[in-house]
Parts: C-alpha cells; structure tokens; sequence
C-alpha cells in the first residue's frame, strides 16, 4: 500500500493549496469593502498595470490584428469568402484575442513584478513591519492592486481592441487591396456590444486572476531571494494557466447566455 | 520601591514549526522602564520569541502579556491599540523600499491623517535624534548604508512615542564604530523616552551596553537571567561558554539546526 502515500500527499499538499488560497483570497475581498483605503496606491498601481503595459500590449495588439488579417486571407480566398476578413479580425481580437493576449503580457509583467515586489517585502520583514505599524497589508498591499488590476485591465483591452483592429486594417487595405472604407463598413457592420462587452469581463477576471496570483504567491514566498524568484515563476505560470482556463469557462458561458 | 508589575511577561511560551520545536516553555518577565537584553545563538529562536509578542506569531501555548492583560488572540482593533504602544526595530531594518525615507519614519503618523507637511517635520526631528541631517530623509532606502538604515529603523521605532521598544540585533552586520554609535543611540532614545526595551542580540559588546538585565536562551528556554554586570561572573557553563565565543562546551553548535 506504499505506493498510494506519495499520491496521498501530493493530493492533501494540492488541497491544502486550495484552501489557503481560498483564505487568501476572501480575506483580501474582505478587505476590499471596510477602509480605510489608499487612494495614492491605488493610482500608482493602475498607472502601473494601465500606462505602462500600454507600449507592451499595443505591441501585441498590432502585430495580432496584422497576422489575423493574412491568415485569415489565406483561408477565405480558399472559398472567395475574403470579404469575411475584417469580420473574423473584429470578432478575434474583441472576443478572443484581445482579452487573453493582453492578460497573458500582462501576467508576465505586472505579475512577476507584484509577486517580486510583495516577496521581497515579506523576506525582508516588510510585511511585518507594516503590522507593527498597525497597517493591514492585505489592505495597504494587496486591495490597492486588486482594484487597480480589475479596473485597468478592462480598459487595456479596450485599447488593444482598437489597435488590434487598426492593425488588422493596415495590412487590409494596404497589402491585401481591401477598399479603406468597405473593410471599416464591414467591421462596423457586424461587431455588436455584446462582442465587446463579453471581451472586457473577460478582462476584469483576468486583471483579478493576475493580481490574486502575484500577492498570493508574493505574499507566501519564504527562503530569501531564492524563494522570491520561485515565487515570481509560479504567480505567472499559476496565472497563466488561470487565464486559459477561465477564458473556456467564460466563453462556455457566454456561449450558453446566447452570445 | 519594590519589584513593580512586569511591563512585559511571557509564560510558558512553547512554539514549534512542524517538527521543529523553537521555544519550548519560554519564561521572561521585563520590568517596565528597564532595557533587558536577551542573548544566544542563531537559530535559538530569538526573532520567534519576539515576533510572539508582537502578534507576528502565534504561540502554541502559554501567555504573552502587556501590563498584565494578554495579548494572544486579540480581535484585530485591540491589537492595533496595543500595537500603538510598541515600537521595533528589525533585524534588517526592513525600511519600505517604495518610500522615501521621512515617509518612512512617518509612515504611523501619515496612517493615522497627520498632514504631511507637518508629518515630515515630526520626521525631520527624529532622524536628528539619530544623528541624521534633514536632506537624507528625501533619499531612498535602497540609497542608505547599512549603519543609516539602522537609524532610519530607529528613527521609525521612537516616531510614535512607544511606551515599549523592541530591537532584532541592532548591531549585526555593523562595524564596530557604527556598533558603539548605534549603542548609544539606542540607550539615550531610550532613556529620553523613558520606555520599556527587549533587545536582542549574539553581540555581547552591545548587550553589555544597552542591558540592564541580561538573559540567555538556550534550548527554547530561558537559562539564566541576572544583572548585565553579573553576566561574565555568572557561574553558568552555557552563559560562560557563549560570553566567550568557546568552540568546546555544553553548547553544540553542529549538533543543532
Ligand atoms: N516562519 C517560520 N517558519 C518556519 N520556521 C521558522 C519560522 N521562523 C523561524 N523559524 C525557525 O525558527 C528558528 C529560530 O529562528 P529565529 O528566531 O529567527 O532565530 P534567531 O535566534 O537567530 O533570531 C530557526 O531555525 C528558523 O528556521
Ligand atoms: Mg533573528
């Protein structure tokens, strides 16, 4: 029966997880409600997620929307459907791949950076300093940048849309000889709220999912810079994975609601 | 006057992780306005001792009290309210790097609504209590030397005029000047407060000078305690062998950890 201990323990280990996150979390959100609050934070942390990934995700959005509009070229002229180009380009991006790409650059930079930052607070007896001062640091650390991700992601994916289908455009009518104002009369034509819409709540769960990740594995990481670095790899790997999955649940749903 | 009620009283404090049991049946009582020096070794579980006492952890059993009213298990407002009266300086000063450095040593009076420009005189007054000029309280943490973080640290500590102070190894990792100036400045802050001070420390240098008692942890417990000038004629092998700095004795080193 030896064999069934190691499995036994990975389980109770991955359960245990479960429940300290499930901890951390309503904690925070508990938090989220009863000040006080720190506006300055606040503001600092969405000019951080917001402003700062703005070059990172434009980027992203640009060349996604240019690469959709080739590939999808290539698959429609296979049937002279390439008038369904800039429709499956606003649908992709608004729907799809403008949530979740500007999630998953987000993840990389503003979540290795929150659990970097709240790690190395916690090695070098930040955090508990904090509480000397009789300063909460779920509300001073992590609140502040639970907002800031809920709220600013929303509005860097609205961006990334824009410039997803600007790029998607350039490449429309300058390579593939698309009318200028057919393409945006076909883009207009089809997009609903709804498309848009269902993308940004996409956005908020993952602004929360990215900011979960980074002050939960920031705030357990014990070790020294090593476990600060263990830390930073698993809150964007952790919230990576997150983001995929609750984009399939999302949609599902979405799916389901008629959309 | 006769023995006065013990500011600080730790009882039968145990606290293990895991296996590993850190304090096993820890008794400490601290006079108030007496600056008491715990000593001992790494890992003998001193920062342990007393993050239990300032609610950074929780102790397995036995009691913790603050002028005679336990302190475990407070609802978070209590603690706060004790909290206000406690000040403490880490063992790595742990300034908050995002901050400038009055923010720093204001960073109690800013929470509490002071306004900042007068949080930052209050600021200004207390780095030069600790021998730092107004200009540095612009610079950042990350910019300061290990000996001015210490003071940053201490300037933070005596910011709220606390009624109780605690310092984690004040002088690790200092040279030896900067360890007789930060001696020194911890007693006259102290003094000039008139508070009650636990330290801790392997310096014995530092103990002698900022204790009035001092004590020894060994093994999770408290194996001597007496006036800081008995320590060296204390008769007890673990003390003498640590006052030292003796390899050979009761105390062994590779056996731990
Ligand atoms: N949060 C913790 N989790 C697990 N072990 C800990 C924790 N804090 C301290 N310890 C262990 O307790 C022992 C005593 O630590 P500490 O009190 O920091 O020693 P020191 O006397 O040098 O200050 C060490 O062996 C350390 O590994
Ligand atoms: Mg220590």
């Amino acid at each position: 029966m030896n064999f069934l201990q190691p499995i036994g323990r990975v389980f109770i280990g991955f359960l245990g997880s479960i429940g300290r996150l499930t901890m951390f979390t309503g904690i925070a959100l508990s938090h989220v409600v009863r000040p006080p609050w720190y506006p300055r934070i606040i503001l600092r942390q969405m000019i951080e997620i917001g402003y700062f990934s703005l070059p990172v995700v434009g980027l992203t959005a640009v060349f996604t929307g240019m690469v959709l509009a080739l590939q999808s070229f290539t698959g429609f002229a296979r049937f002279n459907a390439e008038g369904a180009v800039a429709n499956v380009v606003v649908l992709s991006i608004t729907r799809e791949l403008g949530p979740v790409l500007a999630g998953l650059m987000v993840s990389g930079r503003i979540g290795a950076s929150m659990a970097a930052e709240i790690g190395t607070m916690r090695v070098t007896e930040q955090v508990d300093a904090l509480t000397t001062l009789s300063t909460n640091p779920f509300k001073y650390l992590v609140v502040p940048r639970f907002i800031a991700g809920v709220t600013m992601l929303p509005v860097l994916v609205l961006i990334a849309d824009i410039i997803g289908v600007m790029g998607g455009y350039l490449i429309g009518v300058f390579e593939l000889g698309f009318n200028a104002a057919n393409y945006l009369q076909n883009t207009w034509d089809f997009l609903t709220a709804f498309d848009v819409i269902s993308g940004l709540v996409k956005a908020a769960v993952f602004g929360f999912i990215i900011t979960l990740m980074g002050c939960y594995h920031g705030y357990h990481s014990q070790g020294g810079a090593q476990g600060v670095g263990q830390a930073t790899t698993n809150a964007v790997v952790s919230a990576s994975i997150l983001i995929l999955c609750f984009d399939y649940i999302l949609t599902a749903i979405f799916f389901a609601a008629g959309g | 006057m006769t023995e006065t009620r013990p500011k600080i009283s730790l009882k039968d404090v145990h606290k293990a992780f895991g296996p590993k049991t850190v304090l096993d049946g820890l008794d400490l009582d601290v006079a108030e306005g007496r600056s008491m020096v715990v000593i001992g070794g790494s890992g003998v579980g001193k920062s342990v001792m007393l993050k239990c006492i300032l609610g950074l952890l929780t102790p397995d059993s036995g009691s913790v009290e603050i002028d005679g009213v336990s302190v475990l298990g407070l609802p978070a407002g209590e603690r706060d309210r004790v909290n206000r009266k406690v000040g403490m300086l880490f063992q790595s000063a742990a300034l908050f790097d995002s901050l400038p450095v009055w923010e720093n040593v204001a960073f109690r009076l800013l929470s509490d609504g002071t306004g900042r420009d007068e949080a930052r005189e209050i600021a200004v007054r207390k780095l030069a209590q600790v021998g730092l000029r107004r200009n540095v309280g612009h610079l950042s943490p990350a910019d300061l030397s290990g000996g001015m973080r210490k003071r940053v640290g201490l300037a933070r500590a005596i910011a709220g005029d606390p009624e109780i102070i605690f310092f984690d190894e004040p002088t690790t990792g200092l040279d030896p000047i900067m360890s007789g100036v930060i001696n020194e400045l911890i007693v006259s802050c102290v003094r000039e407060l008139g508070a009650t001070a636990l330290s801790i420390t392997h310096d014995m240098a530092s103990a002698q000078k900022i204790g009035d008692r001092i004590a020894m942890i060994y093994n999770g417990r408290i194996i001597w305690n007496g006036p800081a000038d008995e320590v060296a004629g204390s008769g007890n092998e673990l003390v003498e062998q640590f006052i030292n700095g003796r390899t050979g004795g009761p105390i062994q080193m590779a056996l731990r950890a």
